[in-house]
C-alpha cells in the first residue's frame, strides 16, 4: 500500500482532482439506487405533485409525471459508467491486441491489420451507430456496447502500433530476445510496460468517447428506454419539454453530471504520463523548499533568499497593502 | 590582484525525503584572471556540483544553503563592486551566463543537438548573447572553429559527421562565443584517447593565453592537472582538503588524500615502486560525522581529527602563502613519512 500512496503524493493536482471527482460518481454508481429514496419509475398519481421544483422532499424536483428527478440521477449514472467502462475494457483490449500485433509481427500481418485500422479510422461513427442501432431489432445494453466498442478501438490501435514499432528496434528488445525470452514474454514484460502511459490514456479517451456516444444515442431514442441511464434521462426531459417549459431541475442535473464525469476522466489522463516514466515523474516540475515552490527551469534556489522573501502570492496581495510603500523605501536607500 | 571569480563558504544540498545530502560544504576557492584552477576529487565528491551550484545551473532538489559567489567581471560592475551570483534574478543570470561565464559540458555527445548543423548551434549561442547582424555572426562562427582548429568546411556539417575529439572542439568553440571571462571546463577530455586528450589541452592553453579568460577545470584525473593548472584544488565528500599551486601539489603534497592521489598512478621517470591505492570508500553525505571526512581511511588520523573544523590554514613550512591545507595532522608539523 506504501507504493500507492507515494504514487498518490507524486500525481499532479489536477489528476488527483479528477480522481476523486470519477471516485464520487463511481460511489454513486455503486449505492446510488440504493440510496435512491423513490423507483425511478415510480409515476406520482397526485397531479400537484409533477413538476415541482427542488425542495426538502425531492431534492432535484420531479417530472412532469411525477418521478424524483434524484432517484433517477442516482439510477441513471450506474447503467452509463457500467456500458462506458465496459466499452473502454473491450475497445482497449481490442486496440492492444491489433496495435502489437501488427508491430510486431511485421510483413503481411502488419499490412492487413494496418489496412483494416485505416478502414475503420474513416468511417464515420456516429451516423454509423445511428444506422446500425436503429435497425437492430433488440435496443438492449448489450448490442449498444458491442457497437461502441467494434467502432471505438481503431484510434488507439494506431498509437500502439506506433509506439510499439519504435520499442521493437531498441536495444534491450534485442538483448532480451538474444537471451532467449519467448515472443509472448517480450510482448508482455518487456514492452507493455513501456506502454502503461499510452494504454491507460487509451483507455480513459475510450471511456470519455463511450459516454457520450451513448448518451447522445439515448437522447435520440435509440436506447432502451425503460431503463434508466443518464441518456434516457435526458430524452424524457426533452420529450417531456422541460425545455420549454422551464423545467431545468429535470434537465441541468443529468446534464452536469455527463460533463462532470467528463471532465474527471480528463483531468485523470494527466496522471498517465507519470504513471508508465519513472524518469518524467523525478524530473517533473517542482519541488518544495522551505516553503516556495521551485520549478526545474529556475536557477538553483539560494536557501537565505528564499527564507528572506514571501511567497509569491503573498507579495501580490502585499503589493496593493499600505505598508508595502514602506519597502520601497527601503529599497531606494540612496534617496534618504 | 582582484580574483574574477571568488566561492566563499559555498555549501549546496541536495533535498530528500531521508534528509539533505550536503554535497558541498563551506567551499572557500577563488579564480583569478587569465588563471587555470583544476578543480579534482573522486566520482560523487561534489566538484560538479560546486561549479554548477556556483553558476545557479542546478534543478531542485538542489539548493544552495549557504555562502556566496562574487563576479568582478568588468562588464557586469563596470569597475564597482562585485555581483553576487546568489543574489541574481532569472534576467540577470541570463545576461550573466555564456557573455561571462560559459561552460563546456562533460559529454560533447549529448551537448549537441543531433538534428542541426553546427554552424546553427554556434549561431544560436551567439545571437543569444551577442547583438550582431547574422552575415557577421556567421563570420564569426567561422572564426570560433579556425580558433579550435577545426576547418571552416565543418560548419555545414552535422554533429554524427564529426570525430568525438571535433565535437569536443566545438563545443569549446561554442563556449568561446561570447568572449567570456570564465569557463567552466566539466570533464571536457574524459571521453576521448589520451592522444586527442592532448591536442585538446595544448588548444585550451593556447586559447588561453591569447583571449586571456580564466578556466576552472573540473576533472578526477590529477596527472593531468600537474601538467595544466596554476592552481588545484582538491575535493573529498564535498570539502576542499588542500589548494595549491601545481608545483606544490606534485612536489610537496600536505594533506594525505593528495598523497594517496598521487600515489596511485606510476611515474615515467625513476626507480619501479609499487603502487599504492587508498583503501575504504567515501562517507555517506547524508549524516556526515563531525570533523575531517577523510578520517575514516587515513592513515595518519589523530583524535583531535574529529574536531577540526576544515578551515583551510597555511601549510607549515611551504614556501608559498597559497598552500593551505585543512589537515590538522599536516598543520601541526608532525612528520609525513
Amino acid at each position: 500500500m506504501s507504493w500507492l500512496s507515494s504514487f498518490w503524493r507524486q500525481l499532479p493536482m489536477r489528476a488527483k482532482v479528477g480522481a476523486v471527482l470519477l471516485g464520487i460518481f463511481i460511489l454513486a454508481a455503486i449505492i446510488g439506487p440504493l440510496v435512491a429514496s423513490y423507483a425511478p419509475g415510480y409515476q406520482n398519481p397526485s397531479p400537484s405533485l409533477s413538476l415541482k421544483p427542488p425542495s426538502a422532499q425531492y431534492l432535484l424536483g420531479t417530472t412532469q409525471t411525477g418521478q424524483d428527478v434524484l432517484s433517477q440521477l442516482l439510477t441513471g449514472i450506474r447503467l452509463t459508467l457500467v456500458l462506458a467502462f465496459l466499452v473502454g475494457a473491450i475497445a482497449t483490449a481490442l486496440s492492444v491486441l491489433v496495435g502489437m500485433t501488427s508491430a510486431f509481427l511485421g510483413g503481411v500481418w502488419d499490412e492487413v491489420l494496418s489496412l483494416i485500422t485505416n478502414v475503420f479510422l474513416v468511417i464515420p461513427a456516429l451516423p454509423l451507430l445511428i444506422l446500425l442501432l436503429g435497425y437492430l431489432p433488440n435496443r438492449g445494453q448489450t448490442p449498444t456496447i458491442i457497437v461502441l466498442a467494434g467502432l471505438g478501438w481503431q484510434w488507439g490501435a494506431r498509437v500502439i502500433r506506433a509506439q510499439t514499432l519504435t520499442i521493437r528496434n531498441r536495444d534491450f528488445i534485442a538483448a532480451s530476445r538474444e537471451s532467449g525470452e519467448k515472443t509472448w514474454r517480450i510482448i508482455l514484460f518487456e514492452i507493455m510496460p513501456n506502454e502503461v502511459s499510452l494504454i491507460a490514456a487509451s483507455f480513459v479517451n475510450t471511456v470519455l468517447y463511450a459516454i457520450g456516444a451513448s448518451v447522445a444515442l439515448a437522447f435520440i431514442g435509440l436506447a432502451d428506454l425503460n431503463s434508466w441511464s443518464l441518456g434516457t434521462i435526458l430524452y424524457w426531459a426533452q420529450a417531456g419539454q422541460a425545455l420549454q417549459i422551464g423545467a431545468w431541475w429535470w434537465f441541468l442535473p443529468p446534464g452536469i453530471a455527463v460533463a462532470l464525469i467528463g471532465t474527471s476522466l480528463v483531468l485523470l489522463n494527466t496522471g498517465f504520463d507519470e504513471l508508465g516514466s519513472p524518469r518524467l515523474r523525478a524530473s517533473r516540475g517542482s519541488a518544495r523548499i522551505a516553503g516556495h515552490r521551485v520549478w526545474a527551469t529556475d536557477p538553483t534556489p539560494v536557501l537565505q533568499q528564499l527564507i528572506g522573501s514571501p511567497g509569491r502570492v503573498y507579495a501580490f496581495f502585499h503589493s496593493f497593502s499600505r505598508s508595502s510603500l514602506l519597502d520601497n523605501s527601503t529599497a531606494g536607500g540612496e534617496l534618504g | 590582484m582582484n580574483p574574477i571569480l571568488e566561492i566563499s563558504d559555498l555549501s549546496v544540498a541536495y533535498r530528500s525525503a531521508e534528509g539533505d545530502v550536503r554535497a558541498v560544504e563551506q567551499v572557500n576557492l577563488s579564480l583569478h584572471p587569465g588563471e587555470v584552477v583544476g578543480l579534482c576529487g573522486e566520482s560523487g565528491s561534489g566538484k560538479s556540483t560546486l561549479a554548477y551550484g556556483a553558476t545557479r545551473l542546478l534543478r531542485p532538489p538542489a539548493v544552495v544553503t549557504g555562502g556566496s559567489v562574487r563576479y568582478y567581471g568588468n562588464r557586469i560592475t563596470q569597475g564597482g563592486n562585485p555581483v553576487d551570483i546568489l543574489a541574481l534574478n532569472k534576467k540577470e543570470l541570463h545576461a550573466l551566463r555564456w557573455r561571462e561565464i560559459a561552460i563546456v559540458f562533460q559529454s560533447a555527445m549529448n551537448a549537441l543537438n543531433p538534428v542541426l548543423r553546427v554552424q546553427d548551434q554556434i549561431l544560436d549561442a551567439i545571437q543569444a548573447h551577442l547583438k550582431m547582424p547574422r552575415s557577421e555572426a556567421k563570420e564569426k562562427a567561422a572564426t570560433l572553429l579556425d580558433l579550435v582548429g577545426i576547418p571552416r568546411a565543418r560548419l555545414r556539417s552535422y554533429p554524427h559527421e564529426l570525430s568525438g575529439g571535433m565535437r569536443q572542439r566545438v563545443m569549446i568553440a561554442m563556449a568561446l562565443a561570447a568572449d567570456p571571462e570564465v569557463v567552466i571546463m566539466d570533464e571536457p577530455t574524459t571521453a576521448l584517447d589520451v592522444v586527442v586528450q592532448r591536442d585538446i589541452l595544448a588548444q585550451i592553453v593556447e586559447l588561453k593565453q591569447t583571449l586571456g579568460f580564466a578556466i576552472l577545470f573540473i576533472t578526477h584525473d590529477l596527472s593531468l592537472l600537474l601538467e595544466l593548472a596554476d592552481r588545484i584544488a582538491v575535493m573529498y565528500a564535498g570539502r576542499l582538503l588542500e589548494t595549491g599551486t601545481a608545483n606544490e601539489i606534485m612536489r610537496e603534497p600536505a594533506h594525505p588524500y593528495t598523497r594517496g592521489l598521487l600515489n596511485s598512478f606510476p611515474s615515467l621517470r625513476g626507480p619501479r615502486r609499487e603502487l599504492v591505492g587508498i583503501p575504504g570508500s567515501p562517507p555517506d553525505l547524508r549524516d556526515p560525522d563531525p570533523g575531517c571526512p577523510f578520517k575514516p581511511r587515513c592513515n595518519y588520523a589523530l583524535p583531535s581529527c574529529s574536531e577540526v573544523d576544515m578551515t583551510l590554514a597555511r601549510v607549515v613550512g611551504a614556501p608559498g602563502p597559497e598552500h593551505l591545507t585543512a589537515c590538522p595532522v599536516v598543520n601541526r608539523q608532525e612528520v609525513l613519512s
